[in-house]
């Protein structure tokens, strides 16, 4: 990939990131510029799940101050160093956190779909980002200046302290990760993977191609085009035109090592954990329907 | 740049390369299938030391063989000696488990085409290989 490729020096912004910049200053929808996009973003809204466990007053807030856009594979959100300036709250397609290193190899650390947010640690007081954020699965995606949603945060106490707790099993997930990375063979690491993809994305169909698995599992092309091939083999999955259908969910289960199941619950835990936090606020009356 | 197509004997049937990876040469080859097979060895429990990376050019000509025990460097501490027998050893398995797995396949044949001469159902396919 392109953008991986021109970072060789430290600290270089990505190309796809230099060209973003641009495009999400000119073409994006935004709910101002348009005046149709209001009902897009409500229609889109609740498709985010951290967004849809806001109380009344934090959405009232925050409407006004969200855009929307469709972001490619491949788009750059941020680069390790750079102050987070926005933050991403995705609908759909999912967005990778990557640890680049300086000879400009760089491996997943987590991953974040619809039930999250990305750099929303910003407004909790760390402005800089220590990852690269990279749009791994197409998808529309809300965002708000961090300035913003900081103001919001203020004075919305439940909404911070929400923001908190997601982030705590976010850093549970990345611990998990790493200590995969470290431990589990490629084989066992691609079968987790491709199970926590279809898991975030919530389809059974991924549109993966090799070259992007094998840098999101920091390892070479070649190695992911024969493991794969192994578990197209066995029958677990199908590799057709650049996607990956999973066809034995429970064989790839047992391929899989154990993070999987230890990410599946987290997974589950950042879903009640928005569930209740939307419950609450409709119990005591404080949000829309 | 040149197409070099990665393929895997493992014992059985291997899998083939599809797509292949554009190189400089086959220095840069060599180098690729040397990490490639690290990786599939890495953090594995039972390392398929008798594993072979073959490299084939776009006409499908053999440009060289890389045995993974060629470059496991959990060998490293052994003498030379000691490790060219490990690597032999590798080779005879190998070369041993593709034999068992086309006897296995050609017996698997042999009873399909019994079968269908007397009209019973048969195994047509196993492990997605047609028999």
């Amino acid at each position: 990939m392109a953008y991986l490729r021109s970072t060789g020096t430290p600290g270089a912004g990505c190309i796809l990131c230099l060209l973003n910049g641009i495009a999400l200053k000119d073409g994006v929808v935004s709910n101002r510029s348009t005046g149709d996009a209001p009902a897009s973003i409500a229609s889109h809204f609740r498709s985010n799940r951290l967004l849809a466990a806001l109380s009344e007053q934090a959405v009232k807030q925050l409407v006004p101050e969200l855009r929307q856009a469709v972001f490619p594979q491949g788009t750059c959100l941020f680069e390790p160093g750079d102050i987070i300036d926005r933050v991403y709250f995705p609908h759909g397609g999912m967005i990778s956190l990557l640890v680049v290193f300086n000879d400009g190899h760089a491996i997943e650390a987590s991953t974040i779909g619809r039930e999250g947010a990305v750099g929303f640690r910003t407004v909790l007081g760390l402005r800089h980002s220590f990852t690269r954020a990279v749009v791994q699965i197409s998808g529309t995606f809300s965002f708000i200046a961090a300035t913003a949603l900081e103001k919001i945060v203020l004075e919305n106490e439940e909404f911070r302290q929400h923001l908190t707790r997601y982030g705590l099993l976010l850093h549970f997930e990345a611990q998990q990760n790493s200590a995969c990375n470290a431990i589990h063979s490629v084989d066992q690491r691609l079968s987790r993977w491709i199970l926590q993809t279809s898991d975030r994305v919530e389809s059974d169909a991924l549109a993966l191609t090799q070259e992007f698995l094998a840098e999101m599992l920091g390892v070479r092309r070649g190695t992911i085009s024969l493991l794969a091939g192994q578990l197209q083999k066995d029958g677990f999955i199908e590799y057709k035109r650049g996607k990956i259908y999973i066809r034995d969910r429970e064989g790839l289960k047992r391929r899989a090592c154990e993070c999987y199941a230890v990410i599946h619950r987290l997974g589950e835990m950042e879903k009640h954990l928005h569930d209740d936090a939307a419950a609450s606020g409709s119990a005591s009356g404080n949000r829309t329907a | 740049m040149s197409l070099f197509y990665f393929n895997l004997r493992d014992g059985t049937d291997g899998i083939q390369d599809s797509d292949g990876i554009d190189l400089p040469d086959r220095d840069a080859a060599y180098w690729e299938a040397e990490q490639i097979a690290d990786e599939l060895m890495r953090n594995t429990k039972r390392r398929p030391r008798h594993w072979q990376l073959q490299i084939r050019d776009a006409d499908d000509r053999l440009v060289f063989e890389m045995p993974f025990a060629a470059v496991d460097r959990t060998l490293a501490n052994f003498e030379p000696g000691e490790r060219r027998l490990i690597e032999r050893h590798a080779e005879i398995a190998r070369a041993l488990l593709e034999t068992q797995h086309r006897s296995r396949m050609l017996i698997r044949r042999s009873r399909a085409i019994m079968a269908r001469s007397k009209k019973r159902p048969y195994l047509a396919a196993c492990q997605g290989v047609r028999v």
